[in-house]
Protein backbone atom coordinates (compact mmCIF):
# COMPACT_ATOMS: atom_id res chain seq x y z
CA UNK A 1 0.00 0.00 0.00
CA UNK A 2 1.31 3.74 -1.05
CA UNK A 3 0.68 6.20 0.92
CA UNK A 4 1.12 9.77 -0.44
CA UNK A 5 2.14 11.80 2.94
CA UNK A 6 2.70 14.94 1.70
CA UNK A 7 1.77 17.46 -1.37
CA UNK A 8 3.46 20.96 -1.40
CA UNK A 9 2.59 21.78 -5.07
CA UNK A 10 -0.37 23.67 -6.51
CA UNK A 11 -2.79 21.47 -9.12
CA UNK A 12 -1.42 24.12 -11.55
CA UNK A 13 2.03 23.52 -10.45
CA UNK A 14 1.66 19.90 -10.48
CA UNK A 15 0.21 19.69 -13.94
CA UNK A 16 3.12 21.56 -15.11
CA UNK A 17 5.42 18.86 -13.40
CA UNK A 18 4.45 16.16 -11.94
CA UNK A 19 7.48 15.03 -10.66
CA UNK A 20 7.56 18.21 -8.11
CA UNK A 21 4.15 16.88 -6.73
CA UNK A 22 5.22 14.84 -3.88
CA UNK A 23 6.92 15.54 -0.84
CA UNK A 24 7.32 12.42 0.80
CA UNK A 25 5.81 9.00 -0.40
CA UNK A 26 6.26 6.44 1.90
CA UNK A 27 5.48 2.81 1.16
CA UNK A 28 3.70 0.52 4.12
CA UNK A 29 5.39 -2.36 3.91
CA UNK A 30 3.50 -4.12 6.35
CA UNK A 31 4.17 -7.79 4.60
CA UNK A 32 7.53 -8.01 5.84
CA UNK A 33 6.56 -8.03 9.14
CA UNK A 34 4.85 -11.49 10.81
CA UNK A 35 2.52 -11.29 13.34
CA UNK A 36 4.54 -12.78 16.08
CA UNK A 37 7.20 -9.76 16.09
CA UNK A 38 4.31 -7.38 15.13
CA UNK A 39 4.66 -5.43 18.48
CA UNK A 40 8.33 -5.23 18.96
CA UNK A 41 10.26 -2.04 18.12
CA UNK A 42 12.51 -3.51 15.22
CA UNK A 43 8.98 -4.90 13.63
CA UNK A 44 7.70 -1.11 13.67
CA UNK A 45 10.86 0.00 11.72
CA UNK A 46 10.14 -1.83 8.29
CA UNK A 47 6.68 -0.71 8.01
CA UNK A 48 7.73 2.68 6.37
CA UNK A 49 10.06 2.75 3.43
CA UNK A 50 10.09 6.18 1.94
CA UNK A 51 10.33 6.24 -1.63
CA UNK A 52 10.81 9.69 -3.06
CA UNK A 53 11.40 12.69 -1.00
CA UNK A 54 11.64 16.35 -1.86
CA UNK A 55 12.89 19.03 0.51
CA UNK A 56 12.91 21.99 -0.64
CA UNK A 57 15.27 23.52 1.23
CA UNK A 58 13.94 23.11 4.62
CA UNK A 59 17.04 22.46 6.72
CA UNK A 60 16.37 20.33 9.77
CA UNK A 61 15.25 17.15 6.81
CA UNK A 62 18.63 14.62 6.63
CA UNK A 63 18.36 13.32 3.03
CA UNK A 64 20.01 10.17 4.77
CA UNK A 65 17.54 9.86 6.97
CA UNK A 66 14.54 10.09 4.67
CA UNK A 67 16.31 7.09 2.54
CA UNK A 68 16.35 4.92 5.19
CA UNK A 69 13.47 2.37 6.40
CA UNK A 70 11.60 4.86 8.86
CA UNK A 71 8.97 4.01 11.92
CA UNK A 72 5.61 5.10 11.94
CA UNK A 73 6.52 7.46 14.16
CA UNK A 74 9.39 9.41 12.49
CA UNK A 75 6.75 9.69 9.26
CA UNK A 76 4.70 11.09 11.58
CA UNK A 77 7.03 13.29 13.59
CA UNK A 78 8.03 14.49 9.54
CA UNK A 79 4.60 15.52 8.97
CA UNK A 80 3.58 17.13 11.67
CA UNK A 81 6.99 19.11 11.27
CA UNK A 82 6.71 20.06 7.58
CA UNK A 83 3.13 20.68 8.18
CA UNK A 84 3.85 23.22 11.55
CA UNK A 85 6.27 24.73 9.73
CA UNK A 86 4.37 25.72 6.75
CA UNK A 87 0.89 26.81 8.29
CA UNK A 88 3.11 28.98 10.34
CA UNK A 89 5.41 30.44 7.55
CA UNK A 90 2.15 30.47 5.10
CA UNK A 91 -1.43 30.67 7.29
CA UNK A 92 -4.64 30.38 5.74
CA UNK A 93 -6.73 33.06 5.55
CA UNK A 94 -8.97 33.38 9.09
CA UNK A 95 -6.85 30.48 10.03
CA UNK A 96 -4.03 30.19 12.25
CA UNK A 97 -2.49 27.28 14.25
CA UNK A 98 0.17 27.33 17.00
CA UNK A 99 2.03 24.43 18.37
CA UNK A 100 2.38 24.58 21.91
CA UNK A 101 5.84 24.94 23.50
CA UNK A 102 5.69 21.72 25.10
CA UNK A 103 3.65 19.23 23.47
CA UNK A 104 4.50 20.12 19.49
CA UNK A 105 1.38 17.37 18.27
CA UNK A 106 -1.05 19.60 20.30
CA UNK A 107 -2.12 23.20 18.32
CA UNK A 108 -4.16 26.23 19.34
CA UNK A 109 -6.33 27.19 16.53
CA UNK A 110 -8.23 30.16 15.67
CA UNK A 111 -10.60 30.41 12.73
CA UNK A 112 -12.33 33.29 12.02
CA UNK A 113 -16.12 33.08 11.23
CA UNK A 114 -16.88 33.27 7.21
CA UNK A 115 -18.17 36.20 5.83
CA UNK A 116 -21.77 35.83 4.94
CA UNK A 117 -22.19 32.77 7.55
CA UNK A 118 -24.09 33.97 10.93
CA UNK A 119 -20.64 33.13 12.30
CA UNK A 120 -19.46 36.38 10.67
CA UNK A 121 -17.73 38.61 13.09
CA UNK A 122 -16.76 36.22 15.54
CA UNK A 123 -13.42 34.58 16.60
CA UNK A 124 -13.69 31.26 17.20
CA UNK A 125 -11.14 29.18 19.61
CA UNK A 126 -10.13 25.52 18.52
CA UNK A 127 -8.03 22.71 19.67
CA UNK A 128 -6.22 20.27 17.39
CA UNK A 129 -4.29 17.04 18.23
CA UNK A 130 -2.17 15.06 15.76
CA UNK A 131 -2.36 11.19 17.69
CA UNK A 132 0.70 8.73 17.49
CA UNK A 133 -0.48 7.20 13.90
CA UNK A 134 -1.34 10.76 12.41
CA UNK A 135 -1.46 11.04 9.22
CA UNK A 136 -2.71 7.32 9.34
CA UNK A 137 -5.07 8.29 11.37
CA UNK A 138 -7.16 11.70 11.30
CA UNK A 139 -6.26 14.52 13.50
CA UNK A 140 -8.58 15.46 16.79
CA UNK A 141 -9.82 19.00 16.66
CA UNK A 142 -12.95 20.35 18.49
CA UNK A 143 -14.09 23.96 19.37
CA UNK A 144 -13.38 25.57 22.59
CA UNK A 145 -16.04 28.41 21.55
CA UNK A 146 -19.40 27.69 22.09
CA UNK A 147 -21.46 27.34 18.62
CA UNK A 148 -24.82 26.84 17.24
CA UNK A 149 -24.01 25.03 14.83
CA UNK A 150 -25.79 21.45 13.34
CA UNK A 151 -22.49 19.70 12.94
CA UNK A 152 -20.94 20.81 16.07
CA UNK A 153 -21.93 19.72 19.72
CA UNK A 154 -21.95 20.94 22.84
CA UNK A 155 -18.48 19.84 23.57
CA UNK A 156 -17.31 21.17 20.38
CA UNK A 157 -17.13 17.79 18.78
CA UNK A 158 -17.19 18.00 14.67
CA UNK A 159 -19.24 15.91 12.38
CA UNK A 160 -16.83 16.01 9.41
CA UNK A 161 -16.73 12.90 7.25
CA UNK A 162 -12.96 13.91 6.66
CA UNK A 163 -12.32 13.26 10.05
CA UNK A 164 -13.65 10.21 10.36
CA UNK A 165 -14.22 7.28 7.45
CA UNK A 166 -13.17 10.00 4.59
CA UNK A 167 -9.45 10.19 6.11
CA UNK A 168 -6.78 10.33 3.93
CA UNK A 169 -3.09 10.46 4.85
CA UNK A 170 -3.18 12.87 1.74
CA UNK A 171 -4.86 15.20 3.70
CA UNK A 172 -3.27 17.89 6.24
CA UNK A 173 -3.98 20.23 9.27
CA UNK A 174 -4.45 23.12 6.71
CA UNK A 175 -6.95 21.03 4.60
CA UNK A 176 -8.72 19.88 7.50
CA UNK A 177 -8.99 23.43 9.07
CA UNK A 178 -9.98 24.89 5.75
CA UNK A 179 -12.97 22.00 5.81
CA UNK A 180 -13.85 23.37 9.56
CA UNK A 181 -14.14 26.72 8.13
CA UNK A 182 -16.60 25.94 4.79
CA UNK A 183 -18.00 23.46 7.09
CA UNK A 184 -19.30 26.73 8.75
CA UNK A 185 -20.41 28.40 5.95
CA UNK A 186 -22.42 25.31 4.73
CA UNK A 187 -23.82 23.96 7.55
CA UNK A 188 -25.32 20.08 6.98
CA UNK A 189 -28.53 19.59 8.87
CA UNK A 190 -29.07 16.12 7.33
CA UNK A 191 -25.89 14.43 8.85
CA UNK A 192 -26.16 16.02 12.16
CA UNK A 193 -24.61 15.88 15.56
CA UNK A 194 -26.31 18.71 17.49
CA UNK A 195 -29.88 16.70 17.01
CA UNK A 196 -32.06 19.97 18.38
CA UNK A 197 -29.86 22.43 16.70
CA UNK A 198 -29.95 20.44 13.59
CA UNK A 199 -34.05 20.40 13.87
CA UNK A 200 -34.29 23.79 14.59
CA UNK A 201 -32.80 24.37 11.53
CA UNK A 202 -34.82 22.23 9.28
CA UNK A 203 -38.22 23.67 10.74
CA UNK A 204 -36.98 27.38 10.35
CA UNK A 205 -33.88 28.07 8.73
CA UNK A 206 -34.19 31.84 9.61
CA UNK A 207 -34.82 31.55 13.39
CA UNK A 208 -32.02 29.26 13.69
CA UNK A 209 -29.53 31.49 11.29
CA UNK A 210 -30.76 34.53 14.14
CA UNK A 211 -29.40 32.53 16.94
CA UNK A 212 -26.61 31.44 15.41
CA UNK A 213 -25.62 35.20 15.30
CA UNK A 214 -26.72 35.62 18.78
CA UNK A 215 -24.29 33.21 19.70
CA UNK A 216 -21.43 34.12 17.57
CA UNK A 217 -22.25 37.96 19.35
CA UNK A 218 -22.45 36.35 22.88
CA UNK A 219 -19.30 33.77 22.62
CA UNK A 220 -17.26 34.62 20.15
CA UNK A 221 -16.05 38.32 20.03
CA UNK A 222 -12.41 36.97 21.18
CA UNK B 1 20.18 12.72 15.06
CA UNK B 2 17.43 11.14 13.06
CA UNK B 3 16.38 8.54 16.08
CA UNK B 4 16.85 11.93 18.59
CA UNK B 5 13.71 13.63 16.42
CA UNK B 6 10.73 10.79 18.03
CA UNK B 7 12.35 11.17 21.64
CA UNK B 8 12.14 15.23 21.51
CA UNK B 9 8.45 14.81 19.49
CA UNK B 10 6.91 12.57 22.03
CA UNK B 11 2.82 11.45 22.05
CA UNK B 12 1.48 13.24 24.65
CA UNK B 13 -2.09 12.97 24.79
CA UNK B 14 -3.51 16.39 26.00
CA UNK B 15 -5.75 16.57 29.10
CA UNK B 16 -9.01 17.85 26.99
CA UNK B 17 -8.65 14.76 24.10
CA UNK B 18 -7.56 12.30 26.97
CA UNK B 19 -11.16 13.18 28.75
CA UNK B 20 -13.12 12.96 25.58
CA UNK B 21 -11.32 9.54 25.17
CA UNK B 22 -12.73 8.72 28.46
CA UNK B 23 -16.13 10.28 27.71
CA UNK B 24 -16.50 8.25 25.07
CA UNK B 25 -15.65 4.84 26.87
CA UNK B 26 -17.48 6.00 29.27
CA UNK B 27 -20.75 6.80 27.42
CA UNK B 28 -20.47 3.18 25.59
CA UNK B 29 -20.18 1.50 29.16
CA UNK B 30 -17.00 0.19 30.60
CA UNK B 31 -16.51 -3.69 32.23
CA UNK B 32 -19.22 -5.50 33.17
CA UNK B 33 -21.54 -2.01 34.92
CA UNK B 34 -20.30 -2.28 38.28
CA UNK B 35 -18.80 1.22 38.03
CA UNK B 36 -20.09 4.07 36.11
CA UNK B 37 -18.93 7.35 35.08
CA UNK B 38 -20.35 10.62 33.10
CA UNK B 39 -20.24 14.62 32.59
CA UNK B 40 -22.36 16.35 35.47
CA UNK B 41 -22.98 19.09 32.73
CA UNK B 42 -23.05 18.22 28.97
CA UNK B 43 -22.05 21.16 28.31
CA UNK B 44 -19.47 21.58 30.23
CA UNK B 45 -16.50 22.75 27.85
CA UNK B 46 -13.54 21.79 29.91
CA UNK B 47 -15.12 18.43 31.77
CA UNK B 48 -13.67 19.54 35.04
CA UNK B 49 -17.15 17.86 36.82
CA UNK B 50 -18.22 14.15 36.68
CA UNK B 51 -20.50 12.19 38.10
CA UNK B 52 -19.40 8.32 38.67
CA UNK B 53 -21.34 5.17 40.45
CA UNK B 54 -20.47 2.23 42.37
CA UNK B 55 -22.96 -0.94 42.62
CA UNK B 56 -21.43 -2.37 45.94
CA UNK B 57 -19.80 -5.57 45.36
CA UNK B 58 -21.41 -8.39 46.47
CA UNK B 59 -21.08 -10.88 49.85
CA UNK B 60 -20.16 -7.38 51.50
CA UNK B 61 -22.15 -5.00 53.79
CA UNK B 62 -21.96 -3.10 50.43
CA UNK B 63 -23.84 -5.55 48.35
CA UNK B 64 -27.18 -4.04 46.29
CA UNK B 65 -26.26 -0.44 47.80
CA UNK B 66 -25.60 2.26 45.09
CA UNK B 67 -22.78 5.06 45.56
CA UNK B 68 -22.60 8.23 44.19
CA UNK B 69 -19.69 9.94 43.78
CA UNK B 70 -18.21 13.47 42.41
CA UNK B 71 -15.14 13.80 40.38
CA UNK B 72 -13.02 17.06 39.84
CA UNK B 73 -10.58 16.77 37.27
CA UNK B 74 -8.36 20.45 37.13
CA UNK B 75 -5.69 21.68 34.78
CA UNK B 76 -3.40 19.22 35.73
CA UNK B 77 -5.11 16.04 35.11
CA UNK B 78 -4.01 13.04 33.99
CA UNK B 79 -0.66 14.19 34.84
CA UNK B 80 -2.23 14.83 37.91
CA UNK B 81 -4.79 12.69 39.88
CA UNK B 82 -8.88 14.00 39.98
CA UNK B 83 -10.13 14.69 43.68
CA UNK B 84 -12.90 12.22 44.57
CA UNK B 85 -15.67 12.50 46.84
CA UNK B 86 -18.41 10.38 48.23
CA UNK B 87 -21.96 11.50 48.19
CA UNK B 88 -23.09 8.88 49.29
CA UNK B 89 -22.70 8.10 52.78
CA UNK B 90 -19.90 5.13 53.47
CA UNK B 91 -17.68 3.87 55.90
CA UNK B 92 -14.13 3.12 54.55
CA UNK B 93 -10.93 4.40 55.88
CA UNK B 94 -9.68 5.92 52.79
CA UNK B 95 -12.94 8.31 52.85
CA UNK B 96 -13.05 11.39 55.10
CA UNK B 97 -15.85 10.40 57.58
CA UNK B 98 -17.14 14.55 57.44
CA UNK B 99 -16.46 15.57 53.94
CA UNK B 100 -16.86 12.60 51.93
CA UNK B 101 -13.41 12.98 50.59
CA UNK B 102 -11.56 10.41 49.26
CA UNK B 103 -7.75 10.67 50.81
CA UNK B 104 -5.49 10.43 48.45
CA UNK B 105 -2.85 9.92 50.88
CA UNK B 106 -4.81 6.46 51.41
CA UNK B 107 -5.64 5.18 48.10
CA UNK B 108 -3.00 3.70 46.39
CA UNK B 109 -4.07 5.00 42.98
CA UNK B 110 -4.37 8.35 44.36
CA UNK B 111 -1.09 8.27 45.87
CA UNK B 112 1.23 6.94 43.04
CA UNK B 113 -0.71 8.42 40.38
CA UNK B 114 0.34 7.75 37.16
CA UNK B 115 -0.65 9.13 33.46
CA UNK B 116 -2.25 6.08 32.24
CA UNK B 117 -4.94 6.02 35.20
CA UNK B 118 -7.90 7.08 34.77
CA UNK B 119 -11.73 8.01 36.05
CA UNK B 120 -12.56 3.95 35.78
CA UNK B 121 -8.95 3.29 37.33
CA UNK B 122 -9.80 5.30 40.39
CA UNK B 123 -13.51 3.48 40.43
CA UNK B 124 -12.57 0.20 40.22
CA UNK B 125 -9.91 0.16 42.64
CA UNK B 126 -12.64 1.84 45.57
CA UNK B 127 -14.61 -0.80 44.64
CA UNK B 128 -12.24 -3.30 45.58
CA UNK B 129 -11.46 -1.37 48.39
CA UNK B 130 -15.42 -2.18 49.58
CA UNK B 131 -14.28 -5.88 49.07
CA UNK B 132 -11.06 -6.30 51.10
CA UNK B 133 -11.03 -8.75 54.19
CA UNK B 134 -10.54 -5.40 56.47
CA UNK B 135 -13.74 -3.62 54.97
CA UNK B 136 -16.28 -5.98 53.69
CA UNK B 137 -17.95 -6.07 56.97
CA UNK B 138 -17.69 -2.73 58.31
CA UNK B 139 -20.53 -1.33 59.97
CA UNK B 140 -22.19 1.34 57.44
CA UNK B 141 -24.35 4.25 57.87
CA UNK B 142 -28.09 3.75 56.70
CA UNK B 143 -28.03 3.13 53.06
CA UNK B 144 -29.34 6.26 51.10
CA UNK B 145 -27.86 9.19 53.51
CA UNK B 146 -25.53 11.53 52.09
CA UNK B 147 -22.52 13.78 53.23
Amino acid sequence: MRHVIYQRKSAREVARDPSTNTFLTVEHTDKETDNSSRNDERAETNNFKVLRTKSHGSQWINSEFLLERVTQRQVSYFCARVETERLLQEPAPGISATPHEDNLRYFDVIIAGPSQSPFEGGVFNLELFLPEDYPMAPPKVRFLTKIYHPNIDKLGRICLDILKDKWSPALQIRTVLLSIQALLSAPNPDDPLANDVAQHWKENEQAAIATARDWTRSYAQG
Amino acid sequence: MPNNNTTIFPTKVPRNFRLLEELEKGEKGIGDGTCSYGLSNSDDIYMSDWNGTIIGPGHTVHENRIYSLKLHCDENYPDGPPTVYFISRINLPCVNQHTGKVEPSKLNCLANWRRTYTLETVLTELRREMSTTHNRRLPQPPEGTTF
